[in-house]
């Protein structure tokens, strides 16, 4: 799998990660980011499956994207997050602003 | 035939590039494996992402003939993760340990770091960090010793 992967539902724009969200692939995957939203996107989901780690340069692309979401009256979440990856999110105390999710959460909902 | 037991140390020399870190992580996942320590491999990882991050960016400014070093030794009950640049350092005294607002891009690296290990040094002029992270996930409070 690639190192991510963008598709645009409707207003919505997904970023499925296939490895980790870090440092050497922020600056591609913002400036790809920036083409996918707006243009009727308002929403973003980024879909963390396929990621082991989230370092700072992550974090920093999630709150941007988070920002530029809501300046569009959308909003952004992050799901199936592992618990490491949401553990550290709640620390940072961004758990709500990015309406985390994580893997054990979905897979409880889905019974 | 004697089974050899793993090395308990790695010194690491990297370019400074961002795309060079996750080579230096890939060897230090490797060593955290081979000593069944997986289940601190996260934080220990992630906090030595940070500082080799911090250390190309504003260490080395950018800098493509500096080195950053990584040295990383296994103790008793610490894991020992020391980076150093060839940069003129920053006033760490002064530098925030918190986690900035919730609408900041930037300025979690420090932070993510003191969340994860139990004592946090720099060098005098602060081009060199060093953290001790516990071997185990209850140990993060207790006193650092070896």
């Amino acid at each position: 799998m690639p190192e991510y992967v963008i598709e645009r539902r409707q207003t919505q724009v997904c970023v499925t990660l296939g490895g980790d969200l870090t440092a050497a692939i922020v600056p591609g995957l913002q400036a790809d980011l920036k083409g996918a939203l707006g243009q009727g996107a308002t929403d973003v989901e980024f879909d963390l499956a396929g990621a082991t780690q989230l370092d700072s340069s992550g974090i920093g692309l999630l709150i941007a994207a988070a920002n530029s979401a809501r300046r569009l009256g959308g909003r952004l979440c992050v799901t199936r997050a592992s618990a490491d990856i949401s553990q550290l999110l709640q620390s940072m105390r961004l758990a709500s602003r990015l309406n985390v999710t994580g893997r054990a959460d979905q897979e409880a909902s889905r019974g | 035939m004697t089974a050899t037991n793993p090395p308990t140390s790695l010194h690491y020399v990297m370019a400074s590039r961002l795309t060079e870190v996750d080579g230096a992580c890939r060897e230090l996942r490797a060593l955290l494996e081979a000593h069944g320590l997986t289940p601190v491999g996260f934080p220990v990882e992630l906090a030595t992402r940070e500082c080799l991050c911090n250390a190309v960016v504003h260490g080395n400014r950018g800098r493509a003939d500096a080195r950053v070093t990584l040295a990383l030794r296994i103790g008793r009950r610490w894991i020992r993760v020391e980076v150093a640049d060839e940069g003129s350092g920053f006033p760490w005294r002064r530098a925030s340990r918190m986690p900035p607002g919730i609408r900041r891009q930037s300025g979690r690296g420090l932070a993510i770091c003191a969340l994860y290990a139990a004592r946090m040094a720099f060098s005098r002029s602060g081009n060199r960090i060093t953290l001790w992270i516990a071997k185990r996930k209850g140990d993060r409070h207790a006193r650092v010793c070896d």
